[in-house]
Formats: C-alpha cells, structure tokens, sequence
C-alpha cells in the first residue's frame, strides 16, 4: 500500500469515528476528498521527497517520479544504467529550477492537472501501478491536445534528464564531447580584418 | 590605427561577478547597443573604428568558449534564452534563441547562405529598401562572407547523416547543395548547438566582437535593459539591471546615457523592449508580422548504422523547393546529440523508448523549414517589472498542407536512399515503413483545432517583427534602420527583415549591420554632437 493510500484510509476511518451515518460519512468523504488531496500532500508526504530536491514541489515530484519509471524502462537493457544510477530527478529539479517564471507555473499547472485528474479512481495518478500509469499516459496521448502536449513536454524533460548523462550514451555508440579526446587545437580569436574599406569612417 | 591589442582569445566582458557595489552604474557612450549577437556586434565594431565610444549591453552571461563543453544539455542551460524552454503561448512551437554574449551565432549550425534574389527583389520592390535589391546588398553579403570564413562544405565536411540524404535526391533528381558555412578549419566534431570550443565557428566573440573590443566597445553582460530612455521624441539612453545570473540577484541599476541608441536583441526581444519602452506604435505594427520559419525534423532509420552525428552538423540543403512557385521550402540534413530527438521527435513510451533510442546510430535527420507568412504578433504583457512575453503564433491551414508536403518529400527522399522506416515530428506517435504507408498516414494527420499541438516544431530563425519598410503605415523601421517613431533609436538584427528571408537570416542580418553601420555614420552623422 502505498503512503497516499494509507493516508487516505486514515482520514476514511478518522470521518468514521466522527459519525456512524452513512450519507453523512459519504458525503464528507465526496465532498472533502478533492480539498484534502490538495492541502495534505505538503504535509502528510513532505518526508517523501529527497533533500537535494529544491525546486519541484511534492506534487510534481511523485508524478515525475511515476513517469520516470513508466517512460524510461531501462531495466531490460544491460547496457543502459538505471534511472537511479542517473541521478535523472536530481537532474531534473535543477532543470526546472532554472525555468522562468511564466514557464514554471505552467510547468506547475499542468503537472498538478494530471496528478490529481484521477481522483475519480480515488487514487493520485501517482499512486497507480506502472500498468496502471501506463495505460493511463497512453490514454492522455490520444486524447485532448492540450493533454497530448503536456505528455510530451515532460516526457521531454524525462528524456533530458536521463540521456544527458554520459554513461547512457555508451549503449547508444553516441560519442559525446570529442574535442579533448581528439587533441583539438583552438584558435582563438580570428585575425583583425584587414579589408581597406573598414577604414574609410575613421575620424 | 584604430585598433589596440586584439586578444588571442576571450574578450573583455565586465560581468556582474565583476561589480563590488550595489550603487547604480551611470554610463556615457555615443552609442548604446543592446545584444551581442550579429546585429549588435557587427555595428558596434563598425561604429567603434569610425572613433564612437560604444557600450554593448548583453542580457546574457559571458561564457568563454574555453568553457563549452560541447553538451547540449549544459549548452540549453548556460547559452539559450530560458533553457530552450522559450514557446509561444500555446506551448507546442519552441523558439530556440541565444542568451549569451555572442547571442545566437554561438549555438547556431554554422549555416551562412544569401537570402535568395527573389527575396530580396521583393524588399526593394514590395517594401521599398532598394538597399536591399540584389546588386545593392551583394557587396555587404560578401564582405560578411570575407571576414567570417563562409564557404561551400568541402566533401570532408558532408557527413553520412547528409550522404543519406543526397543518395536519395539523386535517386529522385531532385537538386541539392553543399551547405555554405561559416567556420574555418572545421574540426568536424558535430557540437555546433553546443557552441564551438575550438572557436572554429566564426561566431560574434570570436570576430566582430572580439575586433570591437580591440577598438576600444566595452561590453556588460548579465545586463538586463528594461527600457529605451526617450526624450522629447529622441532616444537619449537605456536603463535597465545587472543580473546574477546565478540566483537572478539584482547586482546594481545600470543606465546609459547615448546619442545613439540600437537594438540589436533579435526579432523575440526587441519588440518587447520597444514596448516595454511604450514607443508610440501608432500603426499598430510593432511586435507584429512574426515570422518564426519553422522546423520540424524527419527521421530516416537505414539498416546499416549512419552515425549522422559526427562530421559537421549540417553537410547539405535541398534547392528544389526553395524556388518562389517551389514553395520556399527549405530542406537540410542536420543531427546532434541523443537529447535532441527529444526535443523533436520521440512519442514512444517505455521500452519502445528505449528500443527506439537505442536506434540511434542508424538515423539519418532532415529538417524541414516552413515559410510562415509573418502571422505572428509578439508582445509584452504587464508592467515592466513583473511583466512577461507572450509570443502569439500557430500554424495556418496553408503551412500545415505545406508541411505535410515537405514530410512526404522527406519519407521520398530516405525510402530513395534505402531507409526502412520513417519517424515524422508529430504528437501522435507516428512512423511509416513504405511510402504507401507514408502517404496514407501523412494525409491522415488532422490540423484539429487551429493546428494546436499538431505538429512537434521548432523555430531557429524568429524574424521580422520590427520591419523595415518605406512606407510608415506598414513598417516599423525606415529603409535606413531607425525606427520610425523615435529618432536617434535604430534597430539591427533579424527583427528587421520585411518578410521571412526563406534561408537562414545569419547572413542577412549581419550584412543589413554593415549596412545599417553606414547610415548611421553618413545620413545621421548629426546625431553625434561629439
């Protein structure tokens, strides 16, 4: 069980002690779930994020986290390091702690619109299991645009995160950074011109 | 001699690590100019040997190209404006930009070609600048093209990524080109976006910039100019702040007090500056006409492994369907690091991302570029501080059927050259193994609602929105480069152009500089009271 769903069964059981009524332990249950869901998640899962993580709020990092392990199923692949060998949140709270501010609200937005959109399954999309998760993105992508979009915007990030890191780039034969490797030399600055007609405007 | 010692590499950037106190910084120049890419520093430079006193303000930080490290996830994070995350204001087109001295000639492909004649008989017939009809405009084009080494990519700079390419436009007779490049000595590694370490790139730092401070221009960087200063219809200065561009700290106000004001911070940032400076805009054209020439990026896979990322970035284009009744229709080859089919391409989920990725090596990549007609508006929303940019443009019905025309160009062009399937830059995943299959999908995309979301693009050559025009109901700029409203305030960079340039603006802009440098120094001599 995860710690979302504890929480839940907890404040379930707290709202039965409160009262033995049946409608009004189900209303409260409907009508409170969505304002607890929004308010809890500072504190009843604060303890869940990593201390390097500085910028993504508890919402948007148990989503990512959830995409990470769905989008990038390294775990078949010999070859590839895992997402945690990468240190691919890490990675990417310092990306999104460089976003500006117009961006990083939107970025803040959308990632709550998508955890929270599968309250109606009593469950945060973070809290789905990997199929679950999947075939809930699966469902995004072929749905509304604006969902489709967002999909893709942080899945690109994911990826970012990951294969930015060099030791993934090994399974894929991808170079990386050659000139060191390769002795280049550098140039420095080029010559100044020379052209005569650079000097007709000196006063 | 105007010039002093010319540094054998680097330049002399006062950053806002280099200021010690919070007080404001008060400046005189003859001539402010705002950006460092190759509008800003062309003039500079120019303006310099003539014996003006001139200060660069650039938004960005000064990064040395001893410390590029040819990555392009560091490079998104240290050299592009808003780490490669700037879109419109839908968030299905990114507009890549440079954010760093030198501007976007540090992270651009190198490619440096001629807007083509019909171009440009166009700006001086439709548009009114005879400065730029062919004959006009060719002497400045050539000197740009003398001093930053462009030349036609010898065959050693054609890399496999663009071998794929040309073996399938022979096998269909449709006409391709060496691409033409500035860079000297190309060391071929492949990490132009990530900006050149080996300063093989002829970029701003590495000449026009580097020449400007051996003439005496003073550059500031992480300097953000919030505002044009105008007085009585004449530009007079700017102010603006020092940034840390560490934790954005506000370091000092800085302001500037000149009898010439330029700028030169490209087609996204300066209608924003212009706006921001509440230049009267009684046409209503300022920020408007945005051309962002789109990009989209096919994918051929082949069965034998093409490794398209190493040699030079971008080895060849296509001419067949540049041509005016063609369709303008720029096609290029071009692949960079693994994170770049992130940004493009990639829709697949899990393991089929990863089996995807791990396809790497086979692919060969052709971008696709969409003369957009300048439907675009750019503009600042809120106050000065504490306001943002908002950058209005999505694809019409028109350039969506000419995109789809360049995919199924691209898929003819890889299934000619032996690929065996076909990635197309979409937000549905979607790929083609025959070219039965690549037109029945192609002709299956939907535009949907106002082509939202429908195709995965990027813009690298934003241009227009501040256009140069004789006629000042249309235009924002004269032919001569001032804008129209406030006198002593010029502009140089691709925000300039009067409609998209169908080939890369680098060159264009950088000679329009040379030009704009002139008039400023001949029809406006007055300006300088000093």
């Amino acid at each position: 069980m995860s710690q979302q769903d504890s929480a839940l069964v907890q404040f379930e059981n707290q709202l039965a002690s409160l009262s033995r009524r049946r409608f009004l332990k189900t209303g409260l249950v409907l009508g409170t779930t969505a304002a607890t869901v929004l308010t809890l998640p500072s504190r009843a899962f604060a303890e869940g994020i990593p201390t390097y993580i500085r910028h993504l709020s508890e919402a948007e990092y148990r989503l990512f986290d959830k995409l990470r392990v769905v989008f990038l199923a390294t775990e078949r692949f010999p070859d590839l390091p895992s997402t945690t060998d990468v240190p691919v949140m890490e990675n990417l709270d310092n990306m999104v702690g460089r976003l500006n501010s117009d961006t990083r609200f939107l970025l803040s937005l959308g990632t709550k619109s998508l955890e929270f959109s599968t309250l109606y399954k009593l469950k945060r999309f973070s809290s789905l299991s990997n199929e679950q998760a999947l075939a809930q993105i699966r469902s995004w992508q072929s749905g509304l645009a604006f969902q489709g979009g967002l999909i893709v915007s942080l899945k690109t990030l994911l990826g970012v995160a990951y294969w930015r890191d060099p030791r993934t780039w090994q399974g894929l034969e991808y170079d990386g950074p050659v000139s060191a490797k390769w002795g280049i030399r550098r140039l420095g600055n080029m010559p100044l011109p020379r052209d005569d007609d650079e000097k007709k405007f000196n006063l | 001699m105007i010039y002093k010692e010319l540094p054998k590499e680097g330049i002399p950037v006062t950053q806002a690590r280099d200021i010690r106190s919070s007080e404001d910084i008060i400046l005189d120049a003859d001539v402010v100019v705002i950006g460092s890419g190759t509008g800003g520093a062309i003039i500079a430079h120019n303006l310099a040997i003539a014996g003006k006193k001139v200060i660069i303000l650039e938004a960005g930080r000064y990064v040395p190209s001893s410390e590029f490290t040819e990555d392009m996830a560091w490079a998104l994070e240290n050299l592009y404006q808003d780490v490669g995350t700037q879109t419109n204001t839908i968030g299905d087109t990114v507009v890549m930009q440079g954010n760093c001295v030198g501007g976007s000639s540090v992270i651009s492909s190198t490619i440096a070609t001629r807007a083509p004649d019909y171009v440009l008989e166009s700006w001086a017939k439709d548009h009114g600048v005879e400065a730029l009809a062919p004959n006009n405009i060719y002497p400045y084009y050539e000197k740009v093209e003398r001093h930053l080494h462009v030349h036609l990519n010898e065959p050693h700079e054609i890399n496999d990524c663009a071998n794929a390419i040309i073996r399938g436009c022979e096998a269909l007779g449709w006409s391709w080109r060496p691409q033409s490049r500035n860079a000297k000595q190309c060391a071929l590694t492949g990490h132009c976006l990530a900006g050149c370490p080996s300063d093989r790139k002829t970029s701003m730092p590495v000449t026009y910039l580097a020449w400007a401070t051996a003439a005496g221009v003073k550059i500031y960087s992480d300097t953000y100019v919030e505002q044009i200063l105008i007085k009585n219809g004449r530009a007079v200065g700017v102010s603006g702040r020092m940034i840390d561009p560490k934790n954005q700290a506000v370091i000092a106000n800085i302001k500037v007090n000149a009898q010439i004001v330029v700028s030169s911070a490209g087609a996204i940032q300066t209608p924003l500056l212009l706006q921001r400076s509440k230049l009267p805009n009684k046409n209503n054209q300022l920020g408007r006409n945005l051309s962002l020439h789109p990009t989209g990026v096919v994918l051929g896979k082949f069965p034998v492994p093409v490794y398209g990322w190493r040699g030079a970035f971008t080895g060849m284009h296509i001419d067949e369907f540049l041509g005016e009744k063609d369709g303008k229709m720029l096609m290029e080859s071009g692949l960079a690091a693994p994170v770049q089919l992130m940004a493009q391409n990639e829709l697949s989920i899990g393991v089929d991302h990863i089996r995807f990725m791990e396809e790497f090596k086979y692919f060969s990549a052709l971008n696709i570029f969409i003369p957009d007609k300048g439907h675009g508006f750019v503009h600042w929303s809120g106050p000065i501080r504490g306001g943002s940019k908002r950058i209005e443009w999505n694809m019409t019905k028109e350039e969506f059927a000419l995109y789809k025309d360049g995919l199924k160009r691209a898929g003819r062009i890889f299934f000619a050259a032996g690929a065996e399937r076909v990635y197309l830059p979409t937000y549905q995943r979607v790929q083609a193994s025959s070219l039965e299959e690549l037109d029945s999908i192609v002709d299956g995309i939907d535009y949907g609602s106002l082509g939202i979301f429908s195709m995965r693009l990027v813009s690298l050559n934003a241009q227009g929105s501040c256009r140069m025009g004789a006629d000042r109901t249309k235009a924002v700029v004269d032919p001569y480069g001032q804008t129209y409203e406030v006198s002593g305030l010029f502009v140089s960079d691709a925000s300039l152009l009067p409609s998209i340039a169908v080939q890369h603006p680098l060159l264009t802009v950088a000679a329009l500089a040379h030009y704009i440098s002139e008039q400023i120094l001949t029809r406006h001599k007055g300006y300088f009271w000093s």
